[in-house]
């Protein structure tokens, strides 16, 4: 294997493992706040893609205007998710929970496909160009989007996380909503606030994939999955643990698709899922 | 009159755990519950700070009516619970924790008094200064009760409520949180605390209350209640070996 065809991997497991690992974020800052796992986290990702195309299509956006945008429908349709299916079963159990976000998960699937088209939609790339050459490996230049709006989303959430007083607020109170009920935070407010981060992460992901995977279609089901693996494999308690972990999975989906076969490719988050579930539950950079 | 309550019924599910409970605590008082587990004297705090609500009775916080307050509100009015064991955020740094603490009052205050405020908690208790980054799951149990306190006082509450602060922790430690309560009480914040440990309690407190299966069944001085074996023999169990002298 040479110098180039490492760089090819890393370039091409990167660029998916990236998209994963806002996926895994979404799925950790819910599971964080609530103890369940959120199945429209994929559908959510899906949505995020045509809302972008038709902000572009339909209303004529340019392209910055329209992620904007997109990114706010996206917090607001997590905020509207979380006080219609969320809210009423916080109380209960994490299986009504994830109950609730299975059927938001149809709902979702299947407004898409009324609203705009069953079949996946053409999205153009951000930047118009051949892909670039670096050493021997090619890169689209929507990687580099990609990679980028990633790298920014994840830096921009742990600040948030670590330096603003609603972000601390936030893991205070999953760490501990009695004692946060005490010095004033109220655990449902937190509960919303992460849905509509996730809501935002959601359409961050939906943009910036839209234009390797096409913007609808049934890609949210195989998105989540693999948004889930790689969080699985990281530690879904961490932050860092999930980018790591997606990020991992994106370069080993890559490599074997490359050296083994194109048709296992989507086997192998399930794959590793399994053998992460089986073998280290609780993650590989599990922090506490 | 700071806190008084009226017949307070207080229920866990079916089971009727406070039993007409009235209590009056008086400004700049020291304030104690003692009696044996299962007395109902958690849930007395916990039906105060708002974490339950009552199902029949009367809370009075400064002339207010607070029984239907939930917790996030009382602690704007100016109580604020210390809970059993602490509950410190153990994902976050010391100095995190303590900034939460005047997270109901973020808005108000400005950047000067925060800092005032958190160089008090640090001037009562030093070794959370020296722990500042450090995150609080990795404090000791005096430590994280400490930080609890601390995280409290932040909100400038005019009332502490404190559950059980001795509760697990070596004696020389419960002699310096006595110290910082009756410290924190002669700057002007009235303290209701609940204690299975009696006589460490009655040393610090201006009167009591004795509690047992859910009622109040005698209040008196601290000296008064001091001086009568039998009742701390026949509620609080057997004497303590350590005294707070």
């Amino acid at each position: 294997m040479s110098f180039s065809n490492v760089l090819q991997i890393l370039v091409g497991g990167l660029t998916m493992g990236s998209v994963y690992a806002l996926v895994a974020l979404g799925f950790h800052i819910i599971y964080n706040g609530t103890r369940a796992i959120n199945f429209a986290q994929g559908e959510q990702v899906v949505l995020g893609g045509v809302i972008a195309l038709s902000c572009m299509s339909t209303l004529k956006l340019p392209l910055p205007l329209a992620f904007f945008l997109t990114l706010i429908i996206g917090g607001v349709i997590g905020y509207f998710y979380e006080r219609l299916a969320i809210r009423p079963n916080l109380e209960t159990s994490e299986l009504s929970i994830i109950i609730s976000s299975i059927a938001v998960a149809i709902i979702l699937q299947n407004s898409i496909a009324v609203i705009w088209e069953k079949d996946p939609m053409y999205f153009p790339p951000f930047t118009k160009g051949g892909s670039l050459e670096f050493m021997g490996a090619y890169m689209l230049r929507q990687s580099l989007w990609i990679m980028g709006i990633t790298a920014a989303s994840v830096v921009a959430l742990d600040r948030f996380f670590h330096q603003t007083l609603l972000g601390k607020a936030i893991l205070a109170s999953a760490n501990n909503s009695e004692a946060a009920r005490l010095v004033g935070i109220s655990p449902f407010r937190m509960v919303s606030c992460s849905f509509i981060l996730s809501g935002c992460l959601g359409a961050i992901a939906g943009s910036i994939v839209a234009p390797l995977t096409f913007a609808g279609g049934p890609l949210g089901t195989m998105i989540a999955i693999k948004g889930f693996a790689g969080g699985i494999l990281g530690g879904l308690s961490s932050s860092r643990g999930v980018v790591l972990g997606a990020l991992l999975l994106g370069i080993l989906e890559f490599f074997i698709a490359t050296f083994i076969s194109e048709g296992y490719r989507d086997a192998i988050a399930i794959f590793i899922l399994l053998i992460a579930l089986m073998l280290k539950p609780e993650g590989l950079f599990a922090q506490e | 009159m700071m806190l008084k309550t009226e017949n307070l019924n207080t229920f866990y599910g079916k089971v009727h755990v406070l039993r007409d409970v009235c209590i009056e605590v008086e400004e700049h008082e020291i304030v104690c519950i003692l009696g044996p587990n299962g007395a109902g004297k958690s849930t007395l705090l916990r039906t105060l700070a708002g974490l339950m609500h009552p199902k029949g009775g009367r809370i009075n916080f400064k002339q207010m009516n607070i029984t239907e307050l939930s917790a996030e509100k009382i602690v704007i009015y100016g109580m604020s619970l210390v809970p059993e064991g602490g509950s410190v955020f153990t994902n976050l740094p010391v100095i995190d924790n303590l900034i939460l603490g005047i997270y109901s009052q973020q808005k108000k205050l400005s950047k000067e008094e925060k800092t005032i405020r958190l160089n008090n908690v640090f001037d009562l208790f030093p070794i959370l200064k020296e722990r500042e980054t450090q995150k609080a799951g990795t404090l000791s149990g005096g430590e994280q009760r400490m930080l609890a306190i601390g995280r409290s006082l932040m909100s400038k509450p005019e009332m502490l409520l404190l559950d059980e602060p001795s509760l697990g922790l070596a004696p020389l430690v419960v002699k310096d949180i006595f110290q910082a309560l009756q410290d924190i009480n002669k700057e002007g914040t009235t303290i209701l605390l609940v204690e299975q440990n009696a006589k460490a309690t009655l040393e610090v407190a201006d009167r009591g209350y004795l509690m047992l299966l859910g009622k109040v069944m005698l209040s008196d001085t601290s000296d008064n209640l001091l001086k009568r074996e039998d009742i701390t023999t026949l509620y609080l169990g057997k004497k303590r070996q350590f005294s707070n002298k």
